[in-house]
């Protein structure tokens, strides 16, 4: 099977077991998606050869285990990054993205100079580790995973361990890479806004099984996806850049099926970028309402309602063409609006996250 | 700090050895000895020809083996020490963690006793090191292989075993001819190896040292936690079986040389650690050569310093303690 890593385990944990029977694509970003303690980690550390049990795992036609034969993780072409980096204290960053390339005998995918420029870490060579910053250890331990040219790049909540400003500090890193290389990215965490921005594919990992999965943005709307993701339920959205009102800096998106005016924060059309709309910032009208402050209001028809979290509250799918978008309201309003499925109306769009820097 | 060049330890260790070549009880002068060596090396040079006999007898016949036995023990000591201190992160472990100095003691007892030839004791020493170290891998592979912490415990119960094996020994032996000779190798002693031996023992315990630094830099991926290693293509399983052979093969063998000699492989790379640093590549070399340098000079005191010669073992635990409280106080500086 190329094109695919396809990953089956089965592993009994303290309190449940690992279950989970994979087909994932073999290039972007994949998420494995889920709360503390749901397996998320023990998957990536199975597919690393950390843990060794029982399953069978190939990587685009290539298997690493399958029954007795288990490729110990020397062996595997992968790079990982964890929490948090443990870097050689005695040598210079230089020395530490040397070091693992020079073990590795395979074939070059990355070039240290292109791992380093993807990392912007070009003017640390000569520092030790204990003059980095935290975000600055972190950017080194993923350009050193990169250096040993992986075949598939493993990371473990890479930002976990950071704080806020240090996170935005690697997320832009992170998308280059998501950008710009072709080995397929595993990436575990525990965090929407994380996943929103960077996935491509998600598997929501719930007690060991996988509970849901597929592409970002289909899968995101779902609205039967049975872990709660509270505040945080929303889509994203692929659009670009069309159009620019200068005097009042915004700029308009166009996304499969409508558009969205949102802050020019510097975009040059013809731009691409993802954005998150939250379901929480989705409101419905019946009419195209005039008098209102909301910049954004498009035409959609409701496909589905589910109960939300709290049982005053009901989410509504609703569809743009070939896209969705996701609202919030109240049980009682949707009563007196009577929203069902199948109705047309206006989605009052009141604030757009843009996902790029 | 900057490095301190492994070649200064290097000119430390023969400055310190040619000093030792001249100590004794018939003292000869420096001068003199490095003009014999020089000539005896290169042929150049002069050296009193009525004085040769003599020179060739003390420094080269007398005083050169056991001074070679000195930097043997005291290099593998140390290096295996050092070995051990990277392997399992902790900077409180000595070349006796895994039992192995305990069972190499037990085998030289019980070959004091029971064998006849001293062939045969030497042979008994090495497998009683070697199977105490066995017997610790054994019970860590019982409860789970991949954890350092089992291997500690396992080589805590081995050692305990072993020792308690050597007092039953102690009990059977003749308390007027064998008891004393097993005490008194038991204290350390460079007195106790011949020529021949120290040669013989010599060629395996340097290539165990060179095997142990060309495997430095993988030590330094071991100290590094053993799933990044993993993850960084290093064969942590493979590394770490080999360093464990090396240490334990040079330490019996030093046992053989000099019986007990305790504290060199635990002061020695802590303060080569705070010298030069943590990378094992440079660790293990200076902490070979400061170790040879060490028990050189601690040689030199238990030969002079009293009309009775002072078993090295029990100088070098009284040296070691005090020196060892002070390198405590800095220990942590060079793990950073």
């Amino acid at each position: 099977m190329t094109g695919l890593i396809k990953a089956r385990f089965t592993m009994p944990l303290d309190t449940f077991s690992l279950e989970v029977d994979l087909s994932l694509p073999h290039q972007g970003i994949t998420a494995l998606f889920g709360h503390s303690g749901s397996g998320k980690t023990t998957l990536l550390r199975c597919i690393a050869g950390l843990e060794h049990t029982e399953g069978f795992l190939s990587v685009n036609g290539e298997v690493w285990q399958d029954g007795k034969r288990f490729l110990p993780t020397h062996q595997r072409p992968l790079g990982y990054v964890f929490q948090e980096a443990s870097l050689f204290p005695h040598l210079s960053v230089l020395g530490n993205l040397t070091y693992g390339r020079k073990r590795s005998r395979r074939e070059l995918r990355v070039s240290l100079d292109k791992a380093v420029e993807l990392l912007g870490i070009g003017s640390l060579m000569d520092r030790k580790p204990d003059k980095l910053s935290g975000g600055e250890r972190q950017r080194v331990a993923i350009a050193r995973a990169l250096a040993v040219s992986p075949r598939l790049l493993l990371m473990d909540e890479p930002l976990a361990a950071l704080d806020l400003t240090r996170k935005h500090e690697i997320l832009p890193y992170l998308e280059r890479l998501h950008d710009e290389l072709e080995i397929p990215i595993l990436y575990v965490s525990h965090s929407p806004d994380e996943v929103a921005r960077l996935a491509d594919h998600i598997v929501v990992l719930q007690e060991g099984r996988a509970v849901a999965q597929g592409p970002l943005a289909e899968t995101l709307a779902r609205l039967d996806l049975p872990i709660r993701l509270g505040e945080d339920a929303g889509v994203v959205l692929e659009a670009r850049v069309v159009e620019k009102d200068e005097p009042w800096h915004l700029a308009r998106l166009d996304f499969p099926g409508g558009q969205l005016w949102t802050r020019d924060t510097g975009l040059s059309i013809g731009k691409h970028v993802r954005v998150r709309i939250l379901a929480r910032d989705v409101s419905l009208a019946l009419v195209h309402q005039e008098h209102t402050s909301i910049q954004n209001l498009i035409p959609a028809t409701v496909e589905a309602l589910a109960p939300d979290e709290h049982p005053a509250q009901i989410l509504a799918r609703l569809r743009i063409g070939p896209s969705v978008l996701m609202a919030r309201l109240t049980e009682r309003s949707a009563h007196a609006l009577d929203i069902r499925p199948g109705l047309e109306l206006f989605a009052q769009v009141k604030s757009v996250a843009l996902l790029d820097s | 700090m900057k490095p301190i060049p492994i070649l200064i330890f290097l000119a430390l260790l023969l400055g310190i050895a040619l000093v030792s070549l001249s100590l004794g009880k018939y003292p000869l002068p420096v001068g003199e000895v490095a003009a014999f060596l020089a000539w005896k090396v290169t042929g150049l040079g002069h050296v009193q020809p009525e004085r040769i006999p003599l020179l060739e007898n003390i420094v080269l016949q007398i005083r050169f083996p056991r001074i070679l036995n000195a930097c043997l023990i005291g290099g593998a000591l140390s290096v295996s020490g050092a070995s051990y201190q990277a392997l399992f992160v902790n900077p409180l472990v000595s070349p006796g963690l895994l039992g192995v100095l305990a069972g190499a003691s037990f085998g030289a007892a019980l070959g004091m006793v029971f064998l006849k030839s001293w062939f045969a004791v030497q042979t008994a020493t090495f497998l009683g090191g070697i199977a105490a170290v066995v017997l610790a891998l054994f019970i860590a592979r019982i409860y789970q292989v991949r954890s350092t912490l089992m291997l500690v415990l396992g080589g805590i119960i081995s050692g305990a075993f072993f020792t308690a094996l050597v007092s039953i020994v102690k009990t059977l032996a003749d308390p007027y001819t064998q008891l004393p000779n097993i005490t008194f190798w038991l204290m350390g002693n460079l007195t106790l190896a011949d020529r021949a031996t120290i040669l013989r023992m010599g060629v395996p315990i340097v290539l165990g040292i060179l095997g142990l630094l060309l495997l430095s830099r993988q030590l330094n991926a071991l100290s590094m936690g053993d799933e990044e290693a993993r993850s960084l293509g290093v064969h942590v399983e493979w590394i770490r079986g080999l360093v464990i052979l090396l240490a334990t093969l040079i330490s019996t063998l030093t046992v053989v040389l000099g019986g007990i000699i305790g504290w060199v492989g635990l002061i020695i790379p802590h303060t080569a650690r705070m010298l030069v640093g943590p990378n094992n590549e440079s660790l293990l070399p200076v902490s070979a050569l400061l170790g040879a340098s060490y028990l050189l000079l601690v040689d030199d005191l238990s030969r002079t310093l009293f009309t009775v010669e002072v078993p090295i073992g029990i100088v070098t635990s009284l040296v070691g303690i005090p020196f060892f409280l002070l390198v405590m106080k800095n220990a942590r500086k060079g793990w950073q």
